[in-house]
């Protein structure tokens, strides 16, 4: 049975092009909110994400419906920023924004409740970390957890992007996030 | 629950509800409760990130994504619209601007892609017989691609066969050579070449795949730039 996904490409294929601008819509944020974490540059990742969205409509005619397509679309995704890296990869450094900062109004997000000052720049704090040390991972892992947290795919769908098996993705979740969870671990004594 | 159910709702932004099957499950089996522990503060950090509405302000690129596609995409149909039933082009004149563009991605293609393709395996000669449907001297099926595709990095919009001499659209002499490849071998990108070549996509892929530039300031110089205000676009 074919996913939503699939059936609005299915459309598209069929010459429904205004459809493809409602999976622009659905996937764009977790595309970019990605792309900035792995590039650190929000210009980058606008570059990147336009070009995803490009590619996979250049290339519609390509798509099986009966195969993931948001799978598919990260796994575009995966590809430029590679490409964006190695191509940058020359130019001055830039400072890396945080996530969050850059993705919105370049302040830390603010909580979905009223909270004090104090745990405001806490968890801001603690965000700017979890980028910093997805940057410290294994690209494979940061990928892995990029799209199990940012764009919530499933672990099969994962291990297909990333090209590996089920348990390979699984693995690379599971490590990257014990790494990330021991470093974020408060130390003892420490106010959590 | 199992341990791999419960490692992939630990996993999980938005685990679906488990009715206290999780604490039942943690109570019994020290791993995972260890693992919960650990894995609490990463997830947490990851969740705090992902409540802020930045959908409109983030790339604030869809509009952007979707107006260029949308130029593209009607620029392509313009284009196939105007493009004869007899292949040859009788607007040749007014068709010069778009042509060279799609010249330009068949040339990118050609040498980035194409060229080590064909040249990977050797000159091939079309072995199969195409069906013709374009039109073309049946003497092209002797053409060799490598030939054609360095003859069509040559020309600038309509060319002459290396073979025979007749002239042809580039983009009939490139489907004649995506023809064989189909029939030959299992190439899933020969196929998607030739309809994007057809449809006037296939640059913005080409580009996309060849360009140490910025696919954006491409898209923007050759795409919003150029084209819409060519004199197919005009008319």
């Amino acid at each position: 049975m074919l996913d939503d996904d699939a059936l609005i490409m299915r459309r598209v294929q069929a010459g429904d092009l205004e459809r493809f601008a409602v999976l622009i819509r659905r996937y764009q944020r977790a595309l970019f909110r990605a792309a900035v974490s792995r590039l650190g540059e929000r210009t980058w990742a606008e570059d990147v994400v336009q070009e995803t969205f490009l590619a996979a409509f250049a290339g519609r005619a390509s798509y099986n419906p009966a195969f993931s397509f948001r799978t598919w679309l990260w796994t575009i995704l995966i590809n430029l920023c590679k490409r964006q890296w190695k191509r940058r990869a020359t130019r001055p450094a830039q400072q890396p924004l945080s996530v969050f900062e850059s993705a919105g109004s370049g302040t830390a997000p603010e909580p979905a409740e009223a909270a004090t000052g104090l745990s405001c720049l806490l968890q801001a704090e603690r965000i700017e970390r979890v980028r910093e040390l997805l940057a410290e991972l294994p690209e494979e892992q940061a990928d892995a957890l990029r799209m199990r947290f940012f764009g919530e795919l499933t672990f099969p769908e994962i291990a297909a992007a990333l090209g590996c098996s089920l348990n390979t993705a699984k693995s690379r979740v599971r490590y990257g996030l014990e790494k990330i969870g021991r470093a974020l671990r408060p130390e003892e004594g420490e106010i959590p | 629950m199992n341990c791999d159910q419960v490692f992939q709702h630990l996993t999980s932004l938005h685990p679906a509800p488990v009715n206290g099957q999780l604490e039942r499950h943690l109570s019994g089996c020290p791993s995972c409760r260890e693992l919960a522990e650990l894995f609490r503060p990463a997830v947490e950090a990851f969740g705090s990130g992902s409540n802020e509405d930045d959908a409109a302000d983030a790339p604030g690129s869809w509009e952007r994504v979707w107006d260029a596609v949308s130029v593209a995409e009607r620029t392509a149909a313009q284009l196939k619209d105007a493009r004869p039933a007899t292949t040859r082009r009788t607007r040749a004149g007014s068709l010069a601007g778009c042509a060279a563009l799609l010249a330009a991605g068949v040339l990118l293609g050609a040498s980035l892609n194409w060229f080590g393709m064909f040249s990977a395996a050797g000159p091939i000669h079309h072995e199969l017989q195409p069906s013709n449907t374009l039109n073309l001297p049946a003497s092209h099926a002797e053409c060799r691609c490598a030939k054609l595709v360095s003859h069509a990095r040559r020309a600038t919009d309509d060319g002459v066969c290396p073979v025979c001499q007749s002239r042809a659209a580039k983009v009939n002499i490139v489907s004649l050579c995506m023809t064989c490849h189909d029939n030959a071998t299992t190439e899933p990108s020969a196929k998607l070449l030739l309809q994007d070549l057809q449809s006037g996509v296939q640059p913005l892929r080409l580009w996309l795949k060849s360009s140490p530039q910025p696919f954006a300031t491409l898209l923007t110089e050759a795409r919003l730039g150029s084209l819409t205000q060519s004199p197919v676009q005009a008319g």
